[in-house]
């Protein structure tokens, strides 16, 4: 890469993050496919036209379980578990802990009919 | 499941969400997300005011994105400034009828955000068609891609 090159790669780059900076990232993006038409194969510029293109997105079949008893439970009892992290099912509290790395570990061992609702009390 | 006013689908997919105070603030709407691998939901705010989306630190780390690179990034938020960096992660947005969506979709994550995980505009709901019953508590979903 030339010197002029990198010297443009190098500009667009501070504009574009400066721009993240202040959350104006439709004008980011605007920098950046600037920037690639004369410079197609910087890998910053690559780099950063994947993390911000727009989601990409499928459909699934696979749906969820009803969590109507879920957030019941939620509504009635969050607030005396502030600070923690929860495991609910068939609206019922099943385990709680101090980390997700903990919690799941506890819920690794119960047999459940489906998968917990899993939620930090913020 | 959702039509527009020409008869195109607009929405696949139906979750019920919930709106309960759950910081003891003001209702908020949360859906159900399953982010990687993570073997079980997890509620994710929706905040269209938000210019991106965030994981809860132990969610990032658990599925691997704070070992990702990523581009570095201060984001501004009502608990203050974090440093962090904008990963590409996989989500699925799930739907109780119809069809869920599996998202490549760009979230914030930083190791200081111990703090809940949020669905913001870039990156991700710019490209959701949903819609609201605030009467019966539904989301309504699908993937706009401009056709």
């Amino acid at each position: 890469m030339s010197t002029t090159r990198r010297d443009e790669s190098t500009d667009a780059l501070t504009r574009i993050r400066n721009l993240l900076g202040q959350e104006r990232v439709s004008e980011a993006r605007n920098v950046l496919q600037e920037a690639l038409v004369s410079q197609p194969y910087d890998q910053d510029l690559l780099r950063l036209q994947s993390l911000l293109a727009p989601p990409q997105a499928r459909t699934s079949s696979a749906l969820d379980t009803d969590r109507t008893k879920d957030f019941q439970w939620l509504s009635k009892n969050a607030a005396k578990h502030r600070g923690r992290w929860i495991a609910i099912h068939e609206g019922k509290l099943v385990a709680d802990a101090t980390s997700l790395d903990e919690l799941l570990e506890r819920v690794s061992t119960l047999v459940l009919t489906h998968t917990p609702l899993i939620h930090f009390i913020d | 499941m959702l039509r527009d006013l020409e008869g195109n689908t607009f929405a696949t997919g139906c979750a019920i969400f919930m709106d309960t105070d759950l910081a003891e603030v003001s209702p908020k709407i949360h859906v159900r997300i399953q982010p990687g691998n993570l073997p079980a939901p997890v509620l994710a705010q929706l905040d269209t005011g938000a210019a991106w989306s965030i994981l809860n630190v132990e969610v990032a780390r658990r599925i691997g994105l704070l070992d990702t690179k990523g581009e570095p990034l201060t984001l501004s938020t009502r608990m203050g400034n974090f440093r962090g960096k904008l990963v590409r992660a996989s989500v699925s947005l799930l739907a109780d009828a119809g069809e869920s969506l599996n998202l490549d979709a760009t979230f914030f994550v930083s190791s200081d955000w111990a703090h809940g995980t949020f669905l913001g505009y870039s990156g991700l709901l710019e490209r959701i068609r949903f819609a609201i019953d605030p009467y019966r508590n539904l989301f309504y979903f699908g993937y706009g891609d401009g056709s």
